[in-house]
């Protein structure tokens, strides 16, 4: 079994440029994955231990990664809670995956503050859709699909597409052809495309 | 007083003039009331307030205009607020973000659009409502049409999206702000901080209005309904009401001038003949019994409504369920492993006799584009299907939450929320003259009270997870888990109970109404046939042709005259060319029209793009073939194959994107290919007509 891939915090993620916002969880640091043989079929293959090579979670526990542990009661929070809580998971060790998850949970909460805290937003969509493009076979869910892996790139640019910013959306649709097709789930991308808007607005002008 | 005609040849910005010269004094206070309004929202002031509606968080919301006097309050008082009833509370779209843009591009500079939202659903049902959505709205989404257009929303073709840039300029020209900023958004070069920073300059800019801005407000209004008149009014400049009255039309007229006479004084024409003196229609009386065409399928509705109540009455535990007993009108399931359709109990159920009669009475049809013609309907059952309704949706939403409840796997509502939910149902039926007893939900009531489960509120989608935990030979944990199907209930007691209970209650109303019901069924829909066929021959003046008529005419045909409009407009004693029967085409169909959909799905299957991202693409593909049954009547009506947008219209391009790679175009060459090919197999002489005109 190959050594798993994991990262101190989001940060540290090769091509992920991400600033700290929230507080990391001492109770992590130094957590890391070992390879295991999984307890039963579909289980994980991955064991998180604690600095001290202890099991972070009980032996048949799945979600078992500093990332996975710290959002269990995210759905319990109110959004405010919800976001601090999602960018605490970014500050502590995780795989390129485990990120992934937390990232979603933090865009989420983002667009339910009152109000919307589209800043972070939009730092958020870079960060995933870096973390994605860097190895978007990494950021697979627990199930293995590869189906929405590029969601982000693709909230990115109908972020930007919302507010006109064609070049930008343009540049960042242009980033799902370094995806696998089956990464890129087309029917999202809706039918005006940044690429034939600039076309339009040519023609109109 | 010039000829209105001048809102269509003077540029926007005279529209004011225009308007001041021939608006009647009566509108002044209305403007200015306007204008007070208007003003505070391009200044950015916070005007609307949303709370929950009658339906909750996830129903239409309800609107209050935050700081609006009472005296402005008396003045829109001309408006019309709609009412709402027991069973619909009038609601719509209301464009929320545009009236916010001014408020929100003030806090929210660079996420303006994110932050502003989307369009809102709310309720119609106050005065604060119909001044947002009938005068604030339609002005505030004009002047922010620009920004739609960077963000891909609204029209799609180049002629929508440069026809709405034209609008937006001519708002800003009428309302007197500045425009220039419009153009700086035109440009693709912009980059976001550009955007931005036009975007501020633009709506900012708002807040530079002049002072007459009421008055400039009305005049835009009313000259877009200037522009809706002359669209279709003769060079003598006369129209007929019915001719420009389109419901947008008519929202607009109300908000403004009031009413059609209005509008023509002041545009200074004249009324069109047909609205000076209306044509005289005479009142339709329908005959004391049923016409013979109208008889015989009353009687096929009995003996379907006697299948029905015994096979509801039969009903018990280790049968079939009879959630498909009754037809609809549109069944697009999946096909087995064989490419065959499950065949309903719809179907199965029917004796091979009234089977047989439904094909025959109901298996022909009119197509709207060649109204000339009778051909095939390859759904006779789904036409059949309108007609039982809608009762028997009402008798299987109590008998099937029976069946569920006791058996499972789950219904979709427990016992006692039947009489809420089927509320709206019962007065239908009680508008058909055929009214439910509602004491039958206190027996059910008191049955349930023996079988508590029965009152349960159902989970629905339940399903049974389970997980063991073991310790395995080496002292190592292990864990095993299993998504099941819903644990099986049986209470053929509590079910035989309720079945006798809702049995009674049926055949009571069976026995009692159905002759009724059945009578006012047919009655109504010939009755608003004729009704809105009158009222357009009166809109037009003279008889409208076929082709205009049919849409009033076709459903009422289908339903009880074999699709024979001619037949019904005789007994209707309508005038004009409807009276004329359409003629059976002489061209004939394939016998096997399932086979030959199936061979389409199989042969379009070789086209499937490879790499389809897991996507399991048989749905879509037998979605697709379906439309060959279209391309075949079209052709058994014409002898040509119809155009591609009367087969694979826009909505089908995602489908054909996905499945084949293709656009529509090419996708309806696909389809006319692989029906050739299924035709010429059979030796078909429709197989040489399967190319594009």
């Amino acid at each position: 079994v190959s050594a798993v891939e994991f990262f101190e915090r989001l940060g540290a993620v090769p091509d992920v440029s991400w600033r700290a916002r929230g507080q990391p969880d001492s109770r992590f640091a130094g957590a890391r994955p070992v390879p295991r043989t999984p307890a039963y079929e579909g289980g994980s293959q991955v064991r998180w231990l604690d600095v001290h090579g202890r099991p972070l979670a009980e032996e048949w526990d799945w979600r078992d990664s500093p990332v996975r542990l710290l959002t269990e009661r995210f759905y319990e929070l109110a959004p405010r809670a919800q976001l601090e809580l999602a960018l605490a998971a970014l500050e502590v060790p995780g795989t390129r995956a485990d990120y992934n998850e937390a990232l979603g949970y933090a865009e989420q909460a983002s667009r339910l503050q009152d109000p919307p805290d589209f800043e972070v937003l939009e730092e958020l969509l870079w960060a995933h859709a870096n973390l994605v493009l860097g190895d978007p076979a990494a950021c697979v869910d627990r199930y293995g699909n590869l189906d929405r892996v590029g969601d982000p790139v693709i909230a990115l640019s109908r972020l930007y597409l919302l507010e006109g910013f064609l070049l930008e959306a343009a540049a960042v649709e242009m980033l799902l052809e370094q995806l696998p097709e089956e990464a890129v789930a087309r029917y999202y991308l809706g039918d005006a495309r940044p690429q034939g808007l600039l076309e339009a607005l040519r023609e109109l002008a | 007083v010039s000829s209105g005609r001048e809102f269509i040849h003077e540029p926007p910005a005279r529209w004011p003039d225009l308007h001041r010269a021939r608006r009647p004094e009566t509108l002044a206070p209305y403007e200015s009331a306007l204008g007070r309004l208007l003003a505070r929202v391009l200044a950015g002031e916070p005007l609307v307030a949303l709370a929950p509606g009658d339906g909750g968080d996830d129903g239409p919301a309800r609107i209050r205009l935050q700081g609006l006097s009472e005296e402005d309050r008396a003045v829109f008082a001309r408006l019309v607020v709609p009412e709402a009833d027991e069973r619909h509370v009038p609601s719509g779209g209301l464009d929320l973000a545009a009236i916010r843009l001014p408020e929100v591009v003030r806090r929210e500079p660079r996420w303006t659009m994110s932050a502003a939202g989307l369009h809102s659903y709310v309720e119609l049902t106050s005065l604060d409502a119909v001044v947002c959505v009938r005068l604030i709205a339609p002005l505030m989404s004009d002047l922010a049409y620009v920004l739609r257009l960077r963000a891909g929303d609204g029209a799609k073709s180049a002629k929508g999206r440069a026809d709405r840039l034209a609008r937006c300029r001519a708002s800003h020209d009428v309302l007197g702000i500045e425009r220039a900023q419009i153009d700086v958004l035109l440009d693709p070069d912009l980059r976001a901080d550009d955007v931005v920073a036009a975007r501020m300059t633009l709506i900012t800019g708002w807040s530079e209005y002049p002072s007459n801005l009421g008055e400039r407000a009305m005049a835009l209004l009313c000259g877009r309904l200037a522009q809706a008149y002359y669209g279709k009014a003769r060079k003598d400049g006369t129209v007929e009401a019915a001719r420009v009255l389109t419901t947008s039309v008519t929202a607009l007229l109300t908000a403004t001038l009031g009413d059609w006479p209005a509008l023509v004084e002041y545009l200074g024409e004249e009324q069109a003949s047909a609205d000076a003196t209306p044509v005289e229609t005479p009142k339709t009386t329908l005959p004391e019994e049923p016409p013979p065409q109208v008889a015989e399928r009353l009687q096929v509705l009995r003996e379907w409504w006697a299948m029905y109540d015994a096979r509801h009455a039969a009903q018990r535990a280790g049968l079939e369920p009879l959630d498909d007993l009754v037809p609809i009108r549109w069944d697009y399931g999946a096909p087995d492993e064989n490419g065959r359709r499950r065949e309903r109990l719809a179907r199965r159920a029917l004796a091979p006799e009234l089977r047989a009669r439904i094909e025959a009475l109901w298996g022909s049809q009119v197509l709207e584009r060649y109204p000339e013609a009778l051909v095939h309907e390859p759904r006779p059952l789904g036409i059949f299907a309108e007609l039982v309704q809608p009762a028997a949706a009402f008798w299987d939403e109590l008998s099937l939450t029976a069946w569920f409840s006791c058996f499972g796997p789950y219904s979709r509502r427990s016992l006692d929320q039947l009489e809420a939910f089927q509320r709206n149902a019962r007065q239908d039926l009680a508008d058909l003259g055929a009214p439910v007893d509602a004491s039958l939900y206190r027996e059910l009531a008191a049955t349930g009270a023996e079988y508590p489960f029965l009152l349960e509120q159902q989970v629905f989608a339940a399903v049974e997870i389970s997980i063991n935990l073991n310790v395995d030979e080496e002292g190592q944990p292990t864990i095993q888990s299993s998504v099941g199907e819903p644990r099986e209930r049986s209470h053929p007691e509590a079910f035989e109970a309720l079945r006798e209970t809702i049995t009674r209650y049926r055949r009571a109303w069976l026995e009692r109404y159905l002759e009724r019901y059945l009578d006012e069924l047919w009655r109504r829909e010939l009755d608003r046939a004729a009704d809105a066929y009158w009222k357009r021959l009166r809109g037009r003046g003279r008889a409208p042709t076929v082709k205009q008529a049919l849409p009033d005419l076709r459903s009422a045909a289908h339903h009880w005259f074999g699709a024979d409009h001619g037949e019904l407009a005789r007994l209707l004693g309508l005038k004009g060319p409807i009276t004329a029967s359409p003629a059976p085409s002489p061209r004939a169909l394939p016998s096997d029209l399932d086979a030959v959909r199936r061979e389409v799905a199989q042969r379009l299957a070789l086209a499937v793009k490879a790499n389809e991202a897991g996507r399991d693409p048989e749905y879509d593909l037998q979605r697709l073939a379906q439309e060959a049954w279209t391309v075949l009547i079209a052709w058994q009506a014409t002898g040509v194959a119809p155009p591609r947008s009367a087969v694979y219209g826009s909505s089908f391009r995602w489908m054909i994107e996905q499945t084949f790679d293709l656009d529509l175009d090419q996708g309806y060459r696909l389809l006319l290919d692989a029906t050739r090919h299924a035709l010429e197999i059979r030796d078909h002489p429709a197989a040489a007509s399967m190319v594009v005109e």
